[in-house]
């Protein structure tokens, strides 16, 4: 949880509230940004992006709780994100592991690398779902956030979180299966679940 | 039979994908549901687990790094807020318009030369500090274009290097480390004000140079750290924060500007 007057005293340029702020939202905004772009260092430049604009409009930020604090460092990481796609979509000489194409360079044990081509697969995947979709997914398995809290982040009631959720998985199923890697995990959790 | 519409589905996928990735095995979970869903929560429960191993974690080294520049940021709004850079440890205004106007009598008067000379090493607990301070601002104040002012500011660049260096060899207390951080900040921070100025008129040298020196400082910084003691090391690990965030913004200046040339100058393959 936040301390009381947090917010307040980072929004007086004091930099250990703003340092406290930064330490307690980190890992989730990096999280939210590195499920959506291959390299660490693209998602370390918009983490890095997402707090310097967090730091210049901290004076408009209405709102003092937790949950309001976090819905609006995604609305950023969102928006950077956005224009970071935008981006590498408008530079036609971008190299094809640059814009996200190809899987990591060190493939590793053969293990390692199906498994670094899996979660290639599955971040595609996410990127052809709609918005709300995606963010369902994102706040709900990335992030680990229950039904009552995705709703809030996304602005809608569980009811069409529920549908989201289930449209989400079928469009993940969908295109998995025409990649040829819908059912790798179900193989392996039965394998891991002893089943 | 698979029946995957209707809400009371929706609830259902959602409570046994949470049930899964809460570690329950998935065929145990579908005794709990009518067996009209099974084919459909079988295909789609499995999913939820995969999209958790999209994400990353940021490493320690990240988050510390860009800690360290967001400090810097904010200590950079909070003083540019206040009163500006130059004034960050002076006194209240009378005094410190009377302080100035001694220090210009001694500088430009007909004892100057000698009081400057003896300035010259001199560290922020000496009285004498002021009088280089003002001297380095009435240098830049003359300096007659934009090259100039890059090699005055050079010099005081690498005045705050081997200031900062003497400081932490002689174990000077933190007050005079804290205040010479606050100096060296002020000569990045005219570093990049000279160099927006320049690139407004599409001079980019004193940012190319500026960025150096304070790379530079940086690299002192650096090799001081391991060495100094617990009261400098705060104030040297903040100023490196500082100089962090000033050289991404003069890395930024020069990135935009160059995009903006390139985007001007037409391809000769055309």
């Amino acid at each position: 949880m936040l301390s009381a007057g947090l917010v307040e005293r980072a929004k007086a340029n004091d930099s250990n509230a703003f340092a406290e702020l930064y330490q307690h939202t980190v890992t989730p905004v990096y999280r939210y940004l590195s499920a959506r772009v291959n390299a660490p260092e693209e998602a370390e430049e918009l983490t890095q992006e997402v707090y310097l604009a967090a730091l210049q409009g901290l004076g408009r930020f209405r709102g003092g709780d937790q949950s309001a604090l976090f819905a609006w460092l995604f609305q950023i990481a969102r928006n950077k994100l956005a224009d970071h796609l935008r981006r590498r979509y408008q530079r036609p000489s971008a190299r094809l592991d640059e814009a996200g194409f190809l899987p990591d360079k060190a493939p590793g044990p053969e293990e390692e690398a199906m498994k670094g081509e899996d979660v290639q697969a599955v971040r595609q995947a996410l990127g052809q779902l709609t918005q709300d979709q995606r963010e369902v997914m994102v706040y709900k398995y990335v992030l680990g956030y229950d039904n009552a809290e995705t709703a809030r982040l996304v602005g809608r009631n569980t009811n069409a979180v529920n549908q989201l959720h289930h449209r989400a998985l079928r469009s993940l199923q969908r295109v998995l299966s025409s990649s040829g890697r819908a059912g790798r995990s179900e193989e392996s959790q039965r394998g891991e679940a002893g089943i | 039979m698979t029946n995957d519409r209707g809400s009371g589905f929706e609830t259902a996928l959602a409570e046994i994908c949470r049930r899964v990735q809460g570690g329950e095995p998935l065929e145990r979970c579908l005794n709990d549901y009518p067996s009209s869903y099974h084919d459909g929560l079988r295909q789609l429960a499995p999913l939820s687990g995969r999209i958790a191993a999209v994400a990353s974690d940021p490493s320690p080294l990240f988050r510390a790094r860009l800690e360290q520049r967001l400090i810097g940021a904010v200590e950079a709004r909070r003083a540019g807020r206040a009163r500006g850079w130059e004034g960050w440890f002076a006194p209240a205004p009378a005094l410190r318009a009377s302080a100035i106007a001694l220090v210009l009598f001694l500088v430009l008067g007909g004892s100057g030369i000698g009081v400057t000379y003896a300035a010259e090493p001199s560290l922020p607990d000496s009285p004498l500090y002021p009088v280089k301070r003002v001297r380095e601002r009435i240098e830049l104040a003359f300096a007659r274009d934009d090259q100039a002012a890059a090699g005055t500011l050079a010099r005081q660049a690498e005045r705050r290097e081997e200031e900062i260096e003497r400081a932490v060899e002689a174990g000077k207390r933190q007050g005079v480390m804290d205040a010479l951080a606050r100096e060296a900040v002020a000569t990045g921070e005219r570093w990049v004000r000279r160099a927006n100025e320049a690139a407004a008129s599409g001079n980019l040298l004193p940012a190319m140079r500026g960025r150096e020196a304070v790379r530079n400082l940086i690299k002192r910084v650096d090799n001081k750290l391991p060495t100094a003691g617990p009261e400098a090391r705060t104030a040297l690990v903040r100023l490196r924060g500082i100089l962090e965030e000033q050289e991404g913004r003069l890395t930024a200046l020069l990135r935009t500007r160059r995009e903006g040339q390139a985007a001007r100058t037409p391809s000769l393959s055309r």
